[in-house]
């Protein structure tokens, strides 16, 4: 398909090309962190099997609560060997990281996060009225989820991490990469999840927030599956 | 396509969207025809009558008193009701109570076809109740009705009320008055006009008739007005209770003179939880029905009033055209030809002998099957015919139950027979929007082709978003809840714009968040959809917990839009009276300012003075600290403040109401001409947009509900944070395709999500009618017309005229003047082409949309919900289509750029 560039009739100022100075796509490149192995958070398929044998249908919030430790470990553990896997392969970064500080930091800071985290998914739509427990709870697990590997594969880089969205061709970035693909899919997974909500299926695991989460999780891992693949 | 010339590119678009409406109405041509129903009249069966009782009929007069909305809890539910006549009387077994249920379109006229016809409505006549008033085609002269029946036997009948019956049944009654139903600002004055009658027709000396109708509409008003739990509901309810009385003891003194009267006292329709009717909601298909006589000893085992039912469900159900046949045999005349009703059971008590009663029965399934065969062959529905032949031998010995059981299943069978559709029509709509469809998407492909790279990927998305959206109308609950998919798509829309066209820093992601707190404020607004209601809602808590807040946004609403009449655009440019560019401080310059700061201040204070005036008239208190204004308003009328019990008072009051928003009205467009006729003598033309959209807000805060009016505080947030963004994108580099695709995603989003979060679904219940007479003394057509769709599309108009000024006058929404030559409206050889390409693109969304409404709706054409959700869904389209892309988005937008330009 041969895509004629013509200059439009009018247009603002420098165009795009000008803006966008031809040296940025491989610089951006450089800033994001790649892993010398795919590590794909299958223990999240187990978080969601677990988090519905304690019943999550019955008692939304305890539920949620009562896994958080569990879900804090396993965040641990998957940092560390995200960890792992990057020292592997970061040649260039000659500054030694303090590994433990690096992943306690990082669940900390995913706990952190999770209250910008719940008022934007309060002006994405969640209910305001009511259930505001479970809500909370969900931006906890959603942070955990999304925010901790991040965390520790950028190391609390976040200008090298916005500069993902400056680069040509983030899709291929995206998905070349094992952890913004499977947080990157959660996200999106999270967003497709409230699509059965309003359904008239009348199902127990169509109340607020359970379709959102497992959306997440399982996004996580198709995620992850898919950067393998790719 | 490259060399076309724009005049040519022009003339297609415009039959592209010639093409699209011609298939949109030629398609409802095809799928409202009129119903096809058996010409005649009845006759009995067998010769002579099987109702006469010793050969004289069971009751020798008759009045049916419809009240209007009148729902089965308003007179059977202890909380509801506030009848106690009436509770008496059923607890003496003088009334006969049941539930009515109505079949859907809830909707007066159609209810009425039902009531006296017997027959189940088609969903035009709904669209003819709101629509036309002229019509004549809707007489019932030639369709057989208990009123044709009654009549038939020399019997008079006089009419007083709705005049909808006068259409229905043009020069049948002897004495009438007709009121207008349309009326819905007022509540006293339709019904007294009704009753005031009572005084002559209940006196033997001066009037003879052997029916009355009565057909009362206060109730309705006070509904749709205030809702069912309206501080005028309890006053009406006596009122009605009253008039009941007068009729009973007017039966009680025929009664000994050997005349029996018969009272129906029913509900044509019920009304919703707000007050509204049209649909199927429990609320709306279940109205009163009872039936009352001093001749009747009934056994009432529920001793009136009943505690409250969720369900609106007391005492036993029927189906109200189970009426007609009942009538027929209380009064002894052939059950109408086209009824589907089956004669009440608790009333063939009247009769005592089983023989008779079975003959009666016998009677009502003759003229069934005499429907059912003219439908249906032998060939279908053998258990019918089966058992119908059963019936009619004489050998077989058929209990009264048998009989009922019989009458149930063929009154379902013919009931759910679908209207005959006129499939020629149909499918040529049909065609003629795919045509339309596929030829929009070639023309916007072949020119996005031709552009950047990211203007033809943000076209992609735009043509996927239309195409996603459009399946959802192939599901009945996707429709309901619609306003749900437009939460998604405009968050999903938002972000997606957010992360590809804007550049990402803090600034944007600070106007992003103000645009996403600004929609997540809105959505709380009101409740929309079927499935949940809630009083969590910020107009529940501003109308019923906090009016001091409530008016205190109102007036800051005012304000803001005031100030930005004033401060945005030019209009004090074009009424002071020298031009004078040097910037020296003329005295004539400060006159035209004084002239420009007087016109604007006192039109919007009218404006807002007539919301507070609407509000009291509503039965809200206004707050104390408005009260000033309220007094001043009415004392400059010379009217004293009353009891709103008062009839005169609410006369006096509705003049004033109708005459101040006319005065508003009168200014807002005066305002408007002067600014037109200014500009175009100064030749100030840029800045026309901002002007024309900032005082048509003025009129468009003046129609929306009080409650709804600090939402535009909210929409003029989003607008200024949105614009912010756009600038700076323009800065940065966008073009101009981009800008064009961005801003109408934007655009269409903003209009519908705003649309149901005014509280608007796709039914026809929520048609908000309260805001229909601002300024209109009685029902005429097109005004009322105008100001229905003005008042249910606020917010559809207000983001068109926004759309184009983001576009154009970016800079005068941020108030920064000095930048506005940098506009592109100045650009006058871009503003042709830019707004073809503008409005191809949104044809692109409705042309989708409409290919996908009406396959599904002639996919679905037997679906069970075809008459309750989809076809008003197809109401609504036409007017998104019609009304708001091709009147607002294209004429008024085409005549703003174009002409006042």
């Amino acid at each position: 398909m041969a895509k004629k560039t013509s200059r439009k009739s009018v247009s603002f100022q420098p165009n795009e090309s000008e803006v966008n100075s031809d040296a940025d796509a491989p610089e951006y490149k450089t800033k994001v962190p790649t892993l010398a192995y795919p590590i794909i958070p299958v223990q999240n398929l187990f978080l969601v099997w677990d988090l519905f044998r304690r019943g999550l249908t019955e008692h939304i919030a305890e539920t949620l609560l009562n896994s958080l430790p569990t879900v804090a470990v396993l965040s641990a553990a998957q940092g560390y060997l995200i960890t792992l896997a990057s020292a592997n392969s970061g040649k260039k970064s000659k500054k030694q990281t303090n590994v433990p500080l690096l992943i306690v930091g990082s669940v900390f800071m995913s706990f952190v996060l999770s209250v910008p985290l719940f008022g934007a998914i309060l002006l994405f739509g969640a209910p305001l009225a009511s259930h505001l427990t479970e809500t909370f709870l969900l931006a906890v697990h959603l942070s955990f989820l999304i925010f901790n590997p991040l965390l520790v594969l950028f190391k609390f880089d976040l200008d090298a991490f916005v500069s993902v969205f400056k680069a040509e061709r983030i899709y291929r970035l995206i998905f070349g990469n094992y952890i913004l693909a499977s947080s990157l899919v959660a996200v999106a997974g999270v967003w497709i999840g409230v699509i059965p909500i309003p359904l008239d299926w009348d199902r127990p695991w169509q109340q607020w927030p359970i379709t959102l989460l497992v959306g997440g999780y399982v996004g996580s891992v198709v995620g992850g599956a898919l950067s393998v693949l790719f | 396509m490259g060399s076309t010339s724009l005049a040519t590119r022009w003339v297609v678009q415009l039959l592209l969207i010639g093409a699209h409406i011609a298939g949109l109405l030629l398609f409802f041509r095809g799928f409202f025809p009129s119903k096809v129903v058996l010409p005649g009249f009845g006759n009995f069966h067998n010769g002579a009558s099987p109702f006469a009782e010793r050969g004289k009929p069971q009751f020798d007069k008759v009045i049916v008193m419809v009240v209007d909305a009148m729902r089965a809890d308003f007179c059977y539910s202890q909380e509801h009701s506030h009848m106690t006549f009436l509770h008496e009387l059923i607890n003496d077994g003088k009334a006969v109570p049941f539930t009515g249920f109505s079949h859907p379109p809830t909707v007066t006229l159609p209810r009425l076809k039902g009531i006296t016809t017997g027959g189940t409505p088609n969903f035009l006549d709904a669209i003819l109740n709101v629509a036309d008033d002229k019509d004549q085609s809707q007489g019932l002269l030639s369709q057989d009705s208990w009123i044709y029946q009654y009549k038939k036997l020399g019997k008079s009948i006089n009419f007083y009320g709705d005049d909808t019956w006068l259409k229905l049944f043009p020069g049948q009654f002897d004495k009438v008055e007709g009121t207008n139903s349309f009326f819905v600002s007022d509540f006293t004055e339709v019904d007294l006009n009704v009753t005031r009658h009572l005084t002559e027709e209940l006196d033997r000396q001066q009037s003879r008739w052997d029916g009355l109708i009565l057909h009362y509409l206060g109730l309705d008003h006070i509904g749709h007005k205030g809702g069912p739990n309206s501080v005028f509901m309890k006053p009406k309810q006596e009122e009605m209770d009253s008039v009941l009385r007068r009729l009973y003891e007017y039966a009680e003194t025929s009664q000994k003179r050997k005349e029996s009267v018969l009272i129906v006292l029913m509900g044509d329709h019920g009304m919703n939880e707000i007050g509204n009717h049209g649909a199927s909601s429990v609320g709306e298909t279940n109205a009163a029905l009872s039936f009352i006589s001093p001749k009747f000893n009934h056994k009432n085992e529920q001793k009136a009033p009943l505690a409250d039912s969720p369900d609106y469900s007391y005492y036993s159900s029927v189906s109200q055209i189970d009426l007609v046949p009942t009538l027929a045999g209380l009064l002894n005349f052939p059950i109408p030809k086209n009824s589907l009703g089956i004669i009440i059971r608790e009333l063939l008590e009247l009769w005592p002998s089983e023989k008779q009663k079975l003959a009666i029965l016998m009677e009502n399934c003759n003229q069934f099957m005499d429907l059912f065969s003219a439908k249906h062959d032998k060939s279908e529905h053998l258990d019918v015919w089966e058992k119908w032949s059963q019936l009619q031998d004489s050998k077989v010995v058929s209990s009264i139950d048998d009989h009922f059981d019989f009458l149930l299943k063929v009154q379902d069978i013919l009931a759910s027979a679908a209207t005959n559709y006129n499939y020629d029509d149909m499918w040529t709509g049909f065609a003629l929007t795919v045509v339309s469809a596929v030829v929009t998407l070639i023309t916007f492909n072949s020119y996005f082709l031709k552009q950047s790279e990211n203007s033809f990927k943000l076209a992609q998305y735009f043509q996927l978003f239309a195409i996603v959206y459009s399946l959802h109308f192939h599901g009945s609950s996707l429709i309901e809840e619609e306003h749900q998919l437009w939460w998604f798509f405009t968050v999903l829309s938002f972000v997606y714009l957010a992360f590809t066209c804007f550049v990402l820093n803090r600034t944007n992601a600070f106007y992003w968040s103000l645009i996403f707190i600004g929609i997540r404020i809105i959505r709380s607004w009101n409740n929309s959809g079927q499935k949940y209601s809630s009083s969590n809602t910020i107009s529940y808590y501003l109308l019923n917990e906090n009016s001091d807040l409530l008016w205190a946004l109102n007036l800051i609403t005012y304000l803001v839009t005031t100030v930005a009449i004033f401060a945005q655009g030019r209009i004090v440019e074009c009424l002071s009276i020298l031009n004078d560019s040097q910037g020296r401080n003329s005295d004539f310059q400060q006159a035209g300012n004084l002239l420009s700061f007087v016109l604007i201040f006192v039109a919007s204070s009218i404006s807002f003075s007539f919301k507070v005036c609407q509000y009291y008239n509503d039965g809200y208190d206004v707050p104390g600290w408005l009260n000033f204004l309220f007094k001043w308003v009415l004392s400059s009328y010379d009217v004293d403040i009353k009891s709103l019990n008062d009839p005169d008072f609410k006369f006096q009051l509705q003049d004033l109401n109708i005459s101040i928003a006319r005065l508003s009205g009168y200014f807002i467009l005066g305002i408007l001409g002067l600014r037109i006729v200014a500009g175009k003598i100064k030749k100030l033309s840029s800045g026309i947009i901002t002007d024309m959209i900032n005082i048509s807000t003025l009129y468009l805060l003046q129609q929306s509900k009080y409650e709804n009016i600090p939402m535009f505080l909210t929409f003029m947030l989003i607008k200024f944070a949105f614009t912010k963004l756009v600038v700076s994108v323009q800065v940065k580099g966008v073009d101009i395709d981009q800008l064009i695709a961005i801003c109408a995603i934007f655009t269409i989003c903003m209009q519908n999500l705003s649309f149901f979060c005014l509280g608007n679904t796709n039914s026809l219940a929520t048609v908000d009618l309260s805001n229909a007479y601002n300024g209109i003394k009685s029902y005429d057509v097109i005004p009322v017309g105008v100001l229905t769709f003005l008042s249910n599309f606020v917010a559809p108009v207000y983001w068109s005229l926004s759309g184009l000024q983001i576009f154009f006058e970016p800079s005068r929404v941020l108030f920064n003047s000095e930048l506005a030559s940098k506009d592109l409206i100045n650009f006058s050889f871009l503003r042709k082409s830019v707004f073809l390409v503008k409005s191809n693109v949104t044809l692109v969304f409705y042309a989708i949309a409409a290919v996908n409404l009406l396959g599904s709706c002639i996919n679905l054409r037997f679906h069970l919900f075809i008459w309750t959700v989809f076809s008003p869904k197809l109401l609504y389209f036409a007017s998104w289509s019609v009304l708001v892309n091709f009147f607002v988005d294209l004429v008024v937008a085409f005549v703003i750029l174009f002409i006042f330009y």
